[in-house]
Parts: structure tokens; sequence; C-alpha cells
């Protein structure tokens, strides 16, 4: 199937800005849907609010879209009604850690079999650029013109922490590398995290001089290195990408199953 | 006092901002926010704010942020917030906590449809349904009367016979966006219209425990003391608007604002920016020689029942508008104004605007036309699609 026909044309033109990071995740997440070969019917989308939410809308999978933080609690039920079904869960930065960061730990510590896709753009972009968990100190933003003092998760040490069995990190300048990740989210059994970074100049870039798009983009060359790569190992404050965690582990459809034939005595 | 040319949600934040200022133990005010369209903008102007006058902290949802709200109004902070539709529904619990704890908190709510579907315009379905939780809830026609509201819900609130919340609502966009000439007194007048903070029950006088397990009758005692406090709000809103007038040297709006009412056998009965439009209505179909008038709405809880009932005396027809939809019911506000209007009066509810639609003077025209042509009042009347 071609990568359109994921597509809900109907949908255009999107809302995302001229530049925005979205549109490369989600190029990079259709190539890995098309390169798994999966059927549109098998898959499910749900999204909260947000400039990352909107996906849901465009993608022609089952699609629910739902509230602000809330997507992966909604894909838990789903999950756990019909575990043959993909369930992908696209959030911002602030819909997965501000306001749903609570599910977000939830759903790692269960090990549920759900992919999770943070598209960090480090702003709240939808209302109008106001710094989010996620921001970091010292930034500026529509909420912070005295600069911000919050420190920053970090995606990676908190998804694994909380008990993710997959966890990965990429950017937008990376997108065939994104959607390497994406496609071993989606394959890997258990609850998979991968964090992508995401331009926003419009919010994020124009306040923090990071420049327009194509600037944003080569920061996210010059600031990244592969794990195990030997510029990382030369200069260690540069934001690692590739796969920190890839653990088989009980996934929680199957082991509630298991936990029924145990209470059953093996009589279902 | 001076003018200043602002928008609904500015205006809010800078009556806060004020508010906060003429607190003379913290001079400053203390309160958690996120954002969420169409309040956003109140909240940044709370973020812009002179440092060392305001602790904003940038929460991590609505809920979260009125819990900092919770905390900072019980050490003794004046405190406020903003926020819209299913932000509104996020912080509900903690909606019921902070009038539960009797805590003087004000916030304003840029009435939105909530969603699904998602809708980002005016309805008025997000405050209406915490209206029974013992909030004080006003409902705003213009940028300064939320400006003054909100200030002067800070008076009402700490009032040693009310102590309780306030929710001062406004149209999302219609009003929120709206930019507009304003009065603002200076901080001295502020500061004379606003006595010192003072919470009975604040954490750090002498140890106190807030939000314990009660027994029923206990329960039942504090809900009593609660909604009495509640009918001493009109006494206490009276002095308020003496001495508002004797400071501003202009006036408060009263809980219920009448237009050409006095001889009026059809009445319009609404709230919010839809009783702005009324009034024009009125002024028009009187020069046509209609005997016609208009009520807003403008205090809901508590609720002013003698004074719409005195207001309505003349009336024998009476259309209610509703900017929301009690599934299963019908407006709102009609089921809380047929309770008290006389059985020999027609009473007809026409929910407009739902989901934001625009309400034009022509829609108010056309439902005028029709309670005039009824002979008795039928169902709530839902206009879907106003052209």
């Amino acid at each position: 199937m071609a990568i359109k026909d994921y597509l809900r044309q109907r949908f255009f033109p999107h809302i995302w800005c001229p530049g925005c990071g979205h549109g490369i995740v989600l190029s990079s997440l259709l190539h890995a849907v098309e390169e798994l070969g999966l059927a549109k019917n098998d898959i499910v989308m749900t999204s909260g609010i947000g400039c990352s939410a909107r996906i849901s809308g465009y993608v022609d999978f089952h699609s629910l879209h739902t509230l602000h933080g809330r997507a992966l609690a909604f894909a838990t039920g789903v999950k756990l009604a019909k575990p043959a079904l993909n369930l992908l869960v696209p959030m911002g930065d602030g819909d997965a850690l501000a306001i749903g960061g609570n599910h977000f730990i939830h759903a790692a510590r269960r090990n549920i079999n759900i992919t999770a896709i943070v598209m960090n753009n480090r702003i709240y972009g939808m209302t109008g650029g106001q710094f989010s968990p996620l921001s970091g100190c010292g930034k500026r933003a529509t909420t912070a013109p005295f600069l911000t003092i919050d420190q920053e998760f970090d995606v990676v040490k908190l998804a694994k922490a909380a008990g993710a069995s997959f966890v990965a990190r990429s950017t937008t300048y990376h997108a065939k590398e994104s959607t390497l990740y994406l496609k071993k989210a989606i394959m890997h059994k258990g609850f998979s995290v991968v964090e992508i970074l995401s331009q926003c100049p419009t919010h994020y870039g124009r306040k923090n001089k990071e420049g327009d798009a194509p600037d944003m983009l080569e920061l996210y060359k010059d600031t990244t290195a592969k794990l195990g790569s030997k510029a990382l190992e030369k200069n260690p404050d540069l934001i690692p990408r590739g796969i920190f965690v890839e653990e088989e582990r009980g996934e929680y459809c199957e082991e509630y199953d298991k936990l029924v034939d145990k209470a059953m005595g093996g009589a279902r | 006092m001076g003018l200043e040319l602002i928008s609904a949600n500015h205006a809010a934040g800078l009556a806060a901002t004020l508010a906060g200022r003429a607190n003379r133990i913290g001079r400053g005010f203390c309160c958690g926010v996120y954002p969420i369209t169409p309040a956003t903008d109140c909240m940044e102007f709370l973020c812009s704010q002179e440092i060392e006058k305001s602790k904003v902290v940038r929460a991590e949802s609505e809920h979260s942020a009125m819990a900092v709200c919770i905390g900072a109004s019980a050490a003794g902070a004046r405190s406020f917030t903003a926020t819209s539709a299913n932000g509104l529904a996020y912080m509900a619990e903690n909606c019921v906590t902070v009038a539960g704890l009797r805590l003087p908190v004000v916030m304003m709510v840029a009435n939105r449809t909530m969603g699904p579907p998602w809708n980002i315009w005016a309805d008025h379905g997000d405050s209406l349904m915490l209206r029974d939780l013992g909030w004080l809830q006003f409902y705003c026609a213009d940028n300064q009367e939320v400006f003054d509201t909100v200030l002067s819900a800070y008076r009402l609130a700490e009032d040693q016979r009310v102590m309780m919340p306030a929710m001062v609502c406004i149209d999302g966009f219609t009003l929120s966006h709206t930019i507009a000439q304003i009065e603002v007194p200076n901080q001295q007048e502020v500061d004379s219209f606003l006595p010192p903070l003072h919470i009975p029950h604040q954490l750090g006088s002498t140890p106190h425990a807030l939000g314990q397990i009660e027994v029923a009758h206990q329960v039942a005692s504090h809900r009593k003391q609660h909604h009495e406090a509640m009918t001493a709000v009109f006494e206490v809103y009276d002095q308020i608007q003496q001495e508002f007038r004797d400071i501003m040297q202009r006036d408060l709006a009263d809980p219920v604002v009448p237009y050409r009412i006095e001889d009026a056998e059809t009445v319009i009965i609404s709230m919010g920016t839809i009783g702005a439009t009324a009034e024009q209505v009125v002024d028009q179909l009187r020069e046509e020689g209609h005997k016609i008038g208009a009520l807003r709405i403008r205090m809901l809880r508590p609720f002013p029942a003698e004074l719409i009932h005195e207001s309505l005396r003349s009336a024998r027809r009476v259309a209610v508008i509703d900017r929301d939809i009690s599934l299963g019911f019908g407006g709102v506000l009609w089921g809380e104004i047929r309770t008290i209007a006389a059985r020999d009066k027609l009473v007809q509810n026409y929910m407009a605007g739902i989901g934001g639609g625009d309400v034009r003077p022509h829609h108010l025209v056309g439902i005028v036309k029709d309670v005039c042509s009824r002979e008795q009042a039928a169902e709530p009347v839902i206009m879907e699609d106003l052209q």
C-alpha cells in the first residue's frame, strides 16, 4: 500500500505551521507502518490534545481523539478489550509528560503493548508557546518572560525508570532512523516509547533564538549523537540517540490472560 | 483612575493583579495556572506581571493549578486562576475542594463548548456544570464589567459573612478576546476598596485541621452554614456596591441587570454577551411600539430569585435564552426562571448559540416574534442553525 493510502486527505490542509517537525514524524510513522505491511483496520490510534494530537485525524486508521493527557489511558482500554489491535499513541511533550505524566508512568509500569510516540518540541504549541516540563531551565516562553527555572524531564530516563521495555530516541533530522525505531517499537511486545525531537520554529525556535526550521534541524544534527558513537564518547553533553532499552518482559494483556487461566483452574 | 485599552482576558488578569498587590500581608498574588484556549491570554498576562509581586506556578494541569491556588489561599495569599471547558472539567474535583474548604479563590472562566466534539467557541455548559458546588457565579457582558466583577469578587468572596470562592464567567472569544477601553483604578483606590485578607482558618495562625472526615450531621450542618452564607451575599453585595461607588465614582453592576423593563409585557432573559445584544433589540422593537424589556442575569449563584421575580412584575411573556443545554431537560437558566415566574406568565425556552453559534440581533427579533405568537409555552426550542 502506498503511503498516501494511509492518509485521510479529506482532513487536509493540516493545522501545523510551516516548518513544524510534526509532519516529518507523521511521515516516519507512515513509512514504518507501510514497511511492516500493517492493515489499516488493525491499527488504532488514540491521541490527546495539542498540535501532536491532530495526527489522529490525518491517518486513515481507527482513531480516537480524546482528552488532554489521557490518550494512553484510553489506549489501555482498547488494548485490553481487543489485544490483537496495534495501538499507536502519538503525544506532545505537554500531553505526555505534563497533564498526562501520571498515565505515562503507569502505562510503562504495566508494560502494556502500546507504542507511545513523544513528539517533543519542548513547548505548548497549540495554545501559543507556554513552556512545558520538557523546555528546561533558562528558556524563554510566553509564560516565562524572566526565563524558566523549571528542570526538564529526560523522557528516556523517565520511561526506563517507570518500566517501559522498549525506549528509543531520534529527531526529525534523522527521519529514516525514526522509521527504524518506530518499526521496532511497533513490533516490540510491551510498552514502547519513542521520543522524537521535533522542531517548533513558530514558538520555541523564535523565542529562544534557535532560528527557523532548517536551523533547528541542523541543531538536531549537531547536538545529538548515536549511542556508542565516538562523537558521544568525546562529548558526553550531546543528546544521545538510539535504542536505550529493549527487553522481553511479561506483557500486561498476556499476564492478564494467565491470571484468568490460573483463577479458573485451567477450566477455561 | 486611568483608562486602558485592554482585552477582557487581560482585564481579568489586571484586576487580579491589583487585588493581589492590595493584600497588605503579602503584597502580591500566588497562584497556579495551566493554558487552555480561550483563557490562555489571561494566564500569560499573570506570568508577565512584576515578578516580585506575583508567584505563578506554571502547573502540570488544571487540577494541579487549582490545588496550588488552594494551598496559597489557605496560607493567606490572594489567589486567582483562569480556565475553560474541559480544563474546568478536569479541575472540577478541586473546585469542590476549594468550596468545601471555604477559601476565597477567584477564578475567571472563559466559557467554551465542552468537547467532544471539539470546539473552542462560547457555550455556558462548562461553568454551569459547576453551578451547585458552593461557588459564587457571575456572567459578564463587557470588558469593564469583567474588570469590576473580578475586583469586587475578592471583596465579596473574602467577606467574613460569605467566605467562599467566586467564578467570573466570560463568553470565550466574543468577550475574552474583545479589546475595549475600560476605567482602571489606581493601586491606592484598590487598596481602600479591598481590606487586608483575613481567613479565619488560615494555616499558620493557630494549628487547624482543614478538610477532615465528618459524619452525616456534621456534613449537613456545614452545608447549611455554606447555604446560609450564600443567602447573606445579597446584603453584602449591596454594601460593596455602595463602597465601590464611593471609591471609584461609578457603579458596580447589579446582580440582575434590567433594561427598559418597567412596563414591559415581553421580557428577554439571558446571560453573558447575549444580554448586550438583547438591549439593542429592545431599543429597536421599542421604536416599533412593542412593550419589551430585557433582563440579564449577572449573578447566578446565589440565585437572585427575589430580584428576578420583582423585575418580571409586568411581564406576560418571557423568552429565556440559554447558551447551554441540560440534555434531557432543556435550558439550565430556563429551569431556574420557571421556579420563580408566576403561573400566569408564558415562559418559553430558546437554546441559542450552543457550540458558539453567533447570536445576532435578528435572531433575537425572531425569538421575540415567536414568543409573542404563542398562546402557551411549548417544549424548549433548540435553535440549531443560526443563519
